[in-house]
């Protein structure tokens, strides 16, 4: 077990690496943000100066182990456009971030479960097919569509919940049901397959053979085996959500991880962006081992290929 | 550095379970909220951004030496009164009994003190482009500053606009960091609370020689997405929204709210490169001109806030030329022009941003609608801001490209005049006569002659329809109707001195 | 499957789509980018202030809605299948070398993995249209570069349970190399999940393509896709509703088909495999 873990510690350092050289990369070989910082009303010698200031007109190899020497004391610089740790406004936004994408999941769970076992129990059925359809059309339609209905509804209309902003549980409310209902989809149809396949176990027609009823089989047995793999599935692929919530935060204020990467981004803000892409690596890897563990944990299968191979 | 406070702070950003939102709504009217697109990062105001919306921050706190009023004149603030010693010579009489709300004294080493830190290049301020043209600041009395600059500058005092007074015993005490967020000084407001990026609060002071404001609060905050900034005004969350689309600001006038437009000190113009080959000929760029309706433009897509221009300088600038009229809609002679001038087949691929100035894209969608129907084929490129401000600055964009040339808070057409001078990387157009008259204007200190040379300048790029000129763009403010006192300024500063809130 | 009215409906429902889409040169009636400042924003035919000309109204431009739907539909299926596809050869031939390889090809692959999750979309976005310009392609790549990670892990999980199987074994028995092993006999038993996961991708795509849009990063304009004429519509929705629902309604109904489709393929091809 402590092998394991020591082992991907090391696969997170590679990982980490991997991720500050690409994204060294793309940023500097996608504009400076000295001219955008700037502004327009300045002179090219004015740049120039700021760019010297800066440092970036040092030789990139010096830039970069710079950089990357920075990055494992965990120093990221300040942010370029106010000066505030990189590491530490990351975190704070990474705390934001992780509370809408939970609570998404918990809603968009607590929806599509039901629907995701329905679904199995008689799988080819109309109402199967309907329920199915209404949860992919949470996927369907885009958050820039449902998130401002649901502001004019809500916010403007009835005056019962904030347009924007986050603070209080009420501020919660519709970002999370906004980007639920996205999510809605993916855990149905994992929701589904998960119970099917477990409904289609040796141990289960056994039971049904030996005259069990029906539903607590169902209820009992399955759901408690089917939820496990379906929760650490869609867990491996909570660091995804957190910068896929990006336009939820945008729409809705939320002062998120998603959206403060894109700003950083759009403003070549570079330590921010290492920062927050370094945070949301180490979120990603640290998941993955943890859904890895549970999952050869699980499946006898996996375990021995793991052993073997 | 992360210490381990960082990571308390960042674990309080955990929502607990604060007041109920329901009760903080129904919250004294005395404190205005105030929706932005935007929040600074930082509270340093002449350090790291320049421009709206950052600047309607920092006014409550802070002041300039000049400011600007609402027609676009400089008029005294922390300065009472400047003079032209010789050409390159300024001297400002600063105003007595200022203090910051800190208590320290405003004085001549104070502000010079803030300016050498401006133009130290150390400390890499951003503001430091604006009065680039200041070689030394001298101390010649308590109140009173001599400003030596490097070559002849008339408009000194409205670079000056720029320059927010910062405290240096406090400065110097706190550090850079610390000020960053908590600020202090001479305005009528103080900062009682900042979260950077997203939020401020502001309290009403005593002793600023601003007076004692209406409002004894105000809450500014960020919301990115327009239609969330419309919702939330609406919803009564705010008092006021800045920047609000043309097609968003439909829905208000209604239940409560209110629109308020005015001009601001910019102009929108797609700039053709007249080095290009294709668009050499001037009857080419005129034929461009009247091939697009600009009129209709102004009206449909931006339902009428905007003013239709045929120069670089609306009436609220230095340099402004009431006798230039905008090009006519006339797509026959437009074809006309470009059958004289032997034109076959022309290409010209528009660039733009999307985002970056109210409705940039679609406005230039529509241009490039005009241009297919007298037979150019238009395209158009849309680029990311960055991508955008890369390529501007390195002369690219051929042949053509959507600007926002904005001249506030100096309201004076050098600031867009500069960018035609021939030994400019951006400059599109090389025009020996242009640069003549624009080395004459830098150094003219009479004011009336240097007006005159900038209204040739107008004259002359209008003539050589140096781009598809197309309108003055207006701000808009969407504004509760329990809101009074309000006027907007053509810097896209809100003046919160004169506004009330009532219930 | 022919037994079911909610595959078939999707099914049908498809194949229209496909119709109209790659018929829209021919079916739509008026060009998708003629703009008319003067006409814009008209409601559809049937509401007051509509006229027949323009079937389901106008956009802010005062260019036919029902025609940049149709051209719309067409881009969209086309970066949507591109995409997808870019992702499925990718994230299947790594999977593939992973998953059968194992050890070091297996980590190394999976620490790319991380690495790519570790990247927001439209950070890639940003990054790659930044260096390679905007165009379709680069849409389609950067759409097929952030989703391979999906396919490479589900095609991996597969093929570990694979190798062990009896057929392997006596194929190695009997003197094929790896490779072979792995394209003649592991491929074609994953192949069946890898186009259930197909399915899914489009439709993943065609969705995103409009958030690659909310920050200008989508198809080129003024060429139409259906993210791209809701995003314009955005700030309209108060007064002009139909430019954001009209292309909706196309969306939710090629997205909830594809994904039907989907589930009932794969309850067709295996109903007890593992899926993601």
């Amino acid at each position: 077990m402590a092998r394991i873990v020591l082992s991907r510690l090391v696969q997170l350092g590679f990982t980490l690496l991997g991720v500050f050289i690409v994204l060294f990369v793309i940023t500097r070989m996608s504009g400076d943000p000295v001219a955008l910082l700037i502004g327009p009303s300045a002179s090219t010698e004015q740049i120039a100066q700021l760019r010297s200031a800066m440092g970036f007109d040092r030789p990139l190899w010096a830039q970069f182990t710079g950089e990357l020497l920075g990055a494992m004391r965990l120093d990221f610089g300040v942010s370029l456009r106010g000066g505030q740790d990189a590491l530490t406004l990351a975190l704070g936004h990474l705390a934001v971030s992780l509370q809408l994408v939970v609570g998404a999941l918990v809603f968009a769970v607590a929806l599509a479960v039901p629907v995701g076992v329905v679904a199995a129990v008689w799988p080819r059925s109309l109402l199967a097919r309907l329920l199915m359809s209404v949860a992919f059309i949470g996927q369907a339609v885009p958050i820039f569509f449902s998130a401002p209905l649901l502001i004019l509804l809500f916010a403007v209309a009835w005056h019962v919940l904030p347009t924007s902003g986050w603070g209080t549980w009420a501020h919660m409310i519709l970002p999370v049901v906004a980007l639920g209902m996205v999510l809605m989809a993916k855990v149905a149809r994992v929701m589904r397959a998960q119970m099917l396949e477990v409904l289609s176990q040796d141990y289960i027609r056994t039971a049904r053979s030996k005259g069990l009823d029906g539903w607590s089989i169902v209820t009992v047995h399955a759901l408690r085996n089917a939820m496990v793999p379906t929760v650490t599935v869609i867990g491996a692929d909570l660091g995804q959500l957190i910068g896929s919530a990006v336009l939820t935060e945008s729409i809705f204020a939320v002062p998120g991880l998603g959206h403060m990467l894109l700003t950083a981004a759009l403003a070549r803000d570079y330590p921010l962006l290492q920062a927050g892409i370094f945070l949301t690596a180490v979120f990603v890897v640290s998941l993955n081992l943890v859904v890895d563990m549970l999952c050869a944990m699980l499946d006898p299968r996996i375990r021995a290929a793991g052993a073997r191979g | 550095m992360l210490h381990r406070r960082d990571l308390v702070a960042a674990a309080a950003a955990v929502p607990l379970v604060a007041a109920p939102w329901a009760a903080s709504r129904a919250q004294s009217p005395a404190v205005l909220r105030v929706a932005l697109g935007s929040m600074v990062a930082a509270m340093e105001p002449n350090a790291r951004t320049s421009g709206p919306p950052s600047t309607i921050v920092y006014y409550p706190i802070f002041d300039t030496l000049v400011a600007t009023d609402a027609q676009g004149s400089p008029v005294p603030a922390l300065a009472t009164a400047w003079r032209n010693a010789a050409p390159d010579i300024w001297e400002l009489d600063l105003r007595a009994d200022v203090r910051f709300s800190n208590g320290e004294r405003f004085d001549a080493a104070s502000a010079k003190w803030t300016l050498d830190r401006v133009l130290n290049p150390e400390n890499r301020q951003v503001v430091r482009a604006r009065i680039a043209t200041i070689k030394s600041v001298e101390v010649t009395g308590p109140l009173a500053l001599r400003i030596v600059t490097t070559l002849p500058d008339p408009i000194l005092p409205r670079r000056l606009a720029s320059v927010f007074m910062l405290p240096p015993t406090y400065f110097q005490r706190v550090g850079e960091q610390e000020f960053a967020n908590r600020p202090i000084g001479t305005g009528p407001f103080e900062v009682t609370a900042f979260q950077p990026s997203a939020s401020v609060t502001l309290r009403a002071v005593e002793g600023s020689w601003r007076g004692r404001p209406q409002v004894p609060q105000i809450m500014l905050r960020s919301i990115p997405d327009a239609s969330t900034r419309v919702a939330a005004l609406r919803a009564g969350e705010v008092h006021i929204a800045e920047s609000i689309p043309p097609d968003l600001a439909r829905q208000l006038g209604q239940g409560g709210t209110r629109v308020v437009a005015s001009t601001i000190g910019q102009t929108n113009l797609i700039i053709l490169n007249t080095r290009n080959p294709a668009l050499a000929d001037r009857r080419v760029r005129q034929a461009l001109n009247h091939a697009v309706d600009k009129e209709a433009i102004v009206q449909q897509l931006l339902s009428g806030y905007g003013e239709v221009t045929g120069q670089l300088v609306a009436t609220n600038g230095v340099g402004h030329d009431p006798a230039i009229r905008p090009y006519a809609y006339d797509p026959a002679l437009a074809r006309q022009l470009l059958q004289a001038a032997g034109v076959r087949n022309l290409s010209v691929k528009i660039h733009t941003t999307q985002g970056l100035q109210l409705m940039d894209r679609e406005v230039t969608e529509a241009v490039a609608g005009y241009l297919s129907a007298v037979g150019v084929t238009a395209t158009i490129e849309v680029l990311e801001t960055a991508a955008y401000v890369d390529a501007y600055h390195g002369g690219r964009m051929d042949p053509a490209f959507f600007i926002g040339w904005w001249y506030f808070p100096a309201m004076d057409g050098d600031f867009v005049f500069v960018w035609n001078e021939s030994s400019r990387p951006q400059s599109r157009i090389r025009n020996p006569e242009f640069d003549r008259l624009y080395a004459a204007s830098t150094s003219e200190m009479d004011s009336e002659k240097r007006a005159g040379l900038l209204r040739q300048m107008g004259r002359l790029l209008h003539e050589e329809a140096a781009g598809i000129f197309l309108y003055h763009p207006q701000q808009t403010f969407g504004v509760r109707a329990e809101v009074s006192g309000f006027t907007p300024r053509p810097d896209r500063v809100i003046n919160f001195d004169t506004i009330a809130v009532s219930r | 499957m022919r037994r079911e009215p909610a595959v078939l409906a999707a099914l049908l429902l498809l194949g229209a789509f496909v119709v109209a889409a790659f018929g829209a040169d021919w079916i739509a009636p008026a060009d998708p980018l003629a703009i008319s400042l003067r006409a814009r924003l008209r409601p559809p035919a049937w509401m007051e202030g509509g006229e027949w000309r323009f079937l389901l109204g106008t956009d802010h431009l005062g260019r036919d809605l029902a025609s940049r739907i149709l051209h719309g539909m067409r881009i969209s299926l086309v970066v949507g299948i591109a995409a997808a596809t870019l992702s499925a050869l990718l994230g299947g031939a790594l999977g593939l070398l992973a998953g059968y390889l194992g050890r070091g090809v297996d980590s190394f692959v999976m620490r790319i993995a991380d690495v790519q999750l570790a990247f927001p979309l439209l950070v890639l976005a940003i990054a790659v249209i930044g260096i390679v310009g905007a165009s379709l392609p680069a849409i389609v790549l950067v759409l097929g570069l952030w989703g391979w990670a999906g396919f490479a892990r589900v095609v991996r999980a597969e093929v570990m349970v694979q190798r062990e199987l009896d057929y392997v074994q006596a194929a190695l028995v009997g003197g094929a190399t790896p490779l072979r092993v792995m394209v003649r006999h592991i491929l074609p038993n994953v192949t069946s999940s890898m186009i259930v996961l197909w399915t899914f991708a489009v439709a993943q795509a065609v969705v995103v393509e409009g958030a690659l849009s909310f920050v200008g990063l989508g198809v080129r304009p003024p060429a139409p896709s259906l993210g791209g004429i809701m995003n314009d519509g955005r700030q309209v929705l108060g007064n002009a509703w139909w430019v954001m629902v009209m292309p909706g309604l196309a969306i939710v109904a090629l997205v909830v088909a594809l994904n039907l489709l989907g589930d009932a393929l794969r309850d067709h091809l295996d109903p007890r495999r593992v899926q993601d």
